[in-house]
């Protein structure tokens, strides 16, 4: 399956350039591309639980970041600052790590065997409907608590 | 009766403290209501629990370890135990309804007075010592959270002092106490509180003994690792002090110290005089720490920590008879010292000081803070007839049967320690309650009914545990040492000539022929003069007025003697003066060499420059590590 | 021609990246939904290895999306509520989080 591998590098790519860009709305599409991807990525799989999860996350989560930057700011300004030493700490902890991970951890993973998909299954679907949906109620909760003007404690 | 009874005594306070949060501040009432509804419960489902027969509740094994998650089990000694905890939390609650009226933070003080009831009913009642040491921790937590809401007088930096100075040494000590319950699990393969007997020898078993014993101490208060008490008392509401340092940990540390002697470890020769030495040391330096005290929680708080002493110094000589007395003084000392803790509320709220020299003469206006406070003091002074007399009896009983004639060395220091205890507290009775009134001290009222109840009734409960000490030596103490007592009536024969109704009977009895010579000689009322102090004249709140007198040059015409300067020869004698003053500069605090010792964490604090990005980046040091130590393994 | 796991993973790392050495907030959040997608893919693909459609993998799977688009949303507001406050996404610049 040549196809999954090369979903799977897209996805890469475009997550890697949405931590890149200047500019947080051409990271925010970029973040888009990425869930597209992921959502056919799913669909490959055969998932379709996972790729209407996809779906309802990424039509939710870009609006909300579209409506953040509207809010706020558009340009990343921290991409031009110098580093400091702390920053090249962390840089060298995090480049360490991924050498490692290459040369230590990943020839020990074993090679996914891929075969052609199974038959899907169908099982009750009904229950975990109902806690998705109270997961996102929780959720959407939360944002009221954050954002509303009244009753919140200025100062 | 099922053993699901056993869940209820530690999480229905746990529950409804989680709860007692959620109670806004408009309705406090219901939230001081609550809680003293919740531990009264908590009360009655102790009782019930000690009345029924021994019950076991535990959850499934994890996999990886000889640990339960749950495992209670209700042990004769715990479960006589969890009765008194439960009381004092309802005691407390009950007169902090008052005392701690108009106070910041009462929003988290009420549910953490559940949290630590429940915490407290779960360590004592847990047979794991996984759960054990979880329950142990969360009083940990809330004795910090209490010590940080701080009391009316204190700066913020000393409560936060105070706070975290709780938190070192307990920590640090609950951390030697993980440590030793690791050894001891190497040692017998089992994690199971009433299943590990071992034999103390090896180096192995001894420094298991001696780590699960600084736990316990700690948490008890014995030197040297008592110092967070008296630094805590004068940052703490009193009634914090009389519920968790004066009683639970008390409870709760000597709990641990006698299970390890009774249970864990068979006490051999060096660790039995360690402890021994341990105890003696404690009550000869903190007592005389208390005497030259001028404030009264901080004088309290070092005979808090003296009377742990006499509970080390009676397990410590491994006899039945002394760990008995060591039991018994440690619930004595959990009723009296609470009792005199809430008394010093008392006063604190209606004075709005502690200081001894601005007090004075509130016993005509106080009666029944006086009559709670004298019954207290006379109690941990050990006069008999009260409970703290029988008590610290036994001790002395388990010091001569320890058998070596060495030990009387012991037995004099202890009660020297006990005079020098009533010595104090003559000056505290004289400071406080009796004496003349200060000037600046107004019109002075008893407090309500609600705080005298739990007073005068812990000071009802050291008349009981005096006069009919059999009662808790045969239903609580005897079954956990292993000796049966002779039942009420019969005199205790062993436990020398003491009879303790027999001997109440004949002190009254000799009380009443002389109150009756007193009568017959002298019917008229006595005559009522100032006081009289050869002819000099003191100057009002001069610390050396008797001595140096500036008053008497002043010629001020009041006459008080201050309650304070009682033994300031004591503090200025020569070779003492040295040792308090090192004392008064902390020079025996475990605490402030801690400070010293580790200067790498100075270093370590520059690590720390608050970006989540560096710790992150640490942990991923951390598993780079990993990953290549298990690469290399594998 | 890498493995599947190992492309997993490196989306994984890409994550790790963006969380530890970005200073932008918005990047941080990218940067851990990138990992949850890692996370929500390598169940996909478990479960596909495993020749199971439809069942725990999927639900995990599932679970972790929504989850993570939780998590998300109010880190997202947090972070305009932050930007509300202090004038910038820049972490180090937002003391108040300092310890």
């Amino acid at each position: 399956m040549i196809g999954i591998e090369i979903l799977l590098g897209l996805i890469i790519v475009t997550g890697f350039v949405a931590l890149e860009v200047k500019k947080l709305r051409t990271s925010v599409i970029s973040l888009a591309a990425a869930g597209l991807f992921f959502i056919i990525a799913s669909f490959v799989f055969g998932s379709l639980e996972v790729g209407v999860g996809g779906i309802i996350a990424f039509s939710i989560l870009i609006p909300l970041l579209f409506w953040a930057l509207k809010q706020t700011t558009g340009e990343d300004i921290t991409i031009r600052i110098r580093p400091e030493p702390n920053d090249i700490f962390i840089l060298i902890s995090v480049a360490v790590f991924v050498i490692v991970c290459f040369l230590v951890v990943f020839p020990r993973l074993g090679i996914a065997e891929l075969g052609p998909p199974p038959a899907p299954i169908e099982g009750p679907a009904g229950l975990s409907i109902l806690r998705e949906v109270l997961v996102l109620l929780a959720a959407a909760a939360g944002i009221w608590a954050v954002i509303r003007k009244v009753g919140r404690r200025e100062k | 009766m099922n053993s699901s009874m056993l869940l209820w005594a530690v999480f229905l306070p746990i529950i409804a403290g989680a709860l007692c949060f959620a109670i806004p501040d408009r309705t406090k009432w219901l939230r001081e209501g609550f809680t003293a509804v919740v531990t009264l419960a908590t009360l009655v489902i102790a009782v019930l629990i000690f009345f029924s027969p021994e019950m076991r509740f535990q959850t499934a094994e994890l996999g990886f370890a000889p640990v339960k998650f749950l495992d209670f089990y209700s042990y004769h000694f715990s479960s006589f135990l969890i009765m008194f905890v439960s009381l004092f939390g309802f005691l407390i609650s009950l007169y902090s309804m008052k005392y701690m009226e108009g106070r910041g933070r009462l929003q988290e003080y009420y549910p953490y007075i559940l949290l630590t009831v429940g915490a407290a009913n779960g360590a004592l009642l847990s047979d794991n010592f996984l759960p054990f040491l979880g329950f142990w921790g969360i009083i940990l937590v809330t004795l910090f959270l209490f010590t940080t809401i701080g009391s009316r007088d204190a700066s913020p930096e000393k409560v936060f002092d105070a706070a975290n100075k709780n938190m070192m040494i307990l920590g640090g000590a609950d951390l030697a106490l993980i440590l030793g319950v690791g050894f001891l699990w190497y040692l017998s393969g089992s994690l199971t509180l009433s299943e590990v007997s071992i034999p103390l020898h090896g180096a192995m078993a001894i420094s298991a003994f001696v780590l699960i014993m600084i736990g316990a101490i700690a948490k008890a208060g014995a030197m040297p690792v008592h110092s967070w008490i008296p630094q805590m008392a004068e940052a703490s509401p009193a009634s914090v002090m009389a519920f968790l340092p004066a009683s639970l940990d008390k409870l709760l540390g000597i709990y641990l110290l006698s299970r390890i002697v009774l249970d864990f470890f068979e006490l051999n020769f060096s660790m039995s005089l360690l402890l021994m030495i341990i105890g003696v040391v404690t009550i000869i330096a903190a007592v005389m720490m208390a005497m030259i005290q001028h404030d009264l929680r901080k004088l309290l708080s070092f005979h808090a920590v003296s009377q742990v002493g006499y509970m080390v110094l009676g397990i410590g000589t491994g006899t039945p008879i002394g760990i008995a007395g060591a039991i018994f003084h440690m619930l004595n000392h959990a009723i009296y010292k609470s009792c005199l803790f809430l008394t010093a509320g008392s006063v604190e709220r209606r004075t709005g000081t502690m200081d001894l020299a601005k007090l004075g003469g509130l016993g005509r206006m106080m009666p029944f803070t006086m009559v709670a406070f004298f019954i207290a003091a006379l109690s941990i002074s050990g006069v008999p007839p009260l409970n703290g007399f029988v008590s610290k009896w036994m001790v002395y009983q388990g010091i001569i049967e320890a058998g070596a004639a060495q030990y009387w060395i012991f037995l004099v220091a202890a009660m020297f320690g006990s005079a020098l205890t009533l010595a104090s507290f003559i000056k505290v009775g004289h400071s406080v309650f009796l004496g003349d009134k200060p000037r600046d001290l107004g019109e002075v009222k008893e407090v309500e009914h609600s705080m005298t109840f739990p007073m005068v009734a812990l000071a009802a409960l050291c008349v009981v545990f005096g006069i009919f000490a059999q009662l808790p030596l045969v239903y609580f103490i005897g079954p956990v040492v292993g000796i049966s007592f002779p039942a009420f009536p019969a005199a205790i024969s062993w436990t020398g000539i003491w009879s303790p109704t027999l001997g109440t009977i004949l002190l009254l009895v000799a009380l009443a022929i002389g109150g009756l010579i007193y009568l017959a000689g002298r019917i008229r009322v006595a005559r009522v003069a100032p006081v009289y102090i050869g002819g000099e004249t003191t100057g009002e709140g001069t610390t050396d007025s008797l001595s140096h007198a500036p008053g008497r040059l002043t010629g001020l015409r009041d006459t008080r003697v201050l309650g304070t300067e009682f033994y300031d020869t004591i503090r200025n004698l020569r070779g003492l003066k040295w040792a308090y003053d090192k004392g008064e500069a902390a020079a025996f605090d475990i605490y402030s060499y801690g400070k010293h010792v580790f200067p790498i964490s100075e270093v370590l604090k520059l690590l720390h420059n608050g970006r989540l990005a560096n710790y992150v980046s640490w942990c991923l040091w951390g598993l780079i590590i990993l990953f290549i130590v298990t690469a290399s393994i594998g | 021609m890498m493995p599947v796991y190992v492309l997993c993973a490196i989306l994984f790392l890409t994550g790790i990246y963006g969380v530890v050495a970005k200073k932008n907030l918005i990047k941080i959040i990218i940067g851990i939904f990138l990992m949850v997608q890692s996370v929500a893919l390598l169940l996909l693909i478990l479960g596909y290895a495993a020749g199971e459609v439809g069942g725990l993998f999927q639900t995990i799977g599932l679970i972790t999306m929504i989850g993570g688009l939780a998590v998300m949303s109010l880190m997202i507001v947090t972070a305009v509520r932050l930007h509300e406050k202090y004038g910038t996404f820049d972490i180090s610049e937002i003391r108040r989080l300092k310890g």
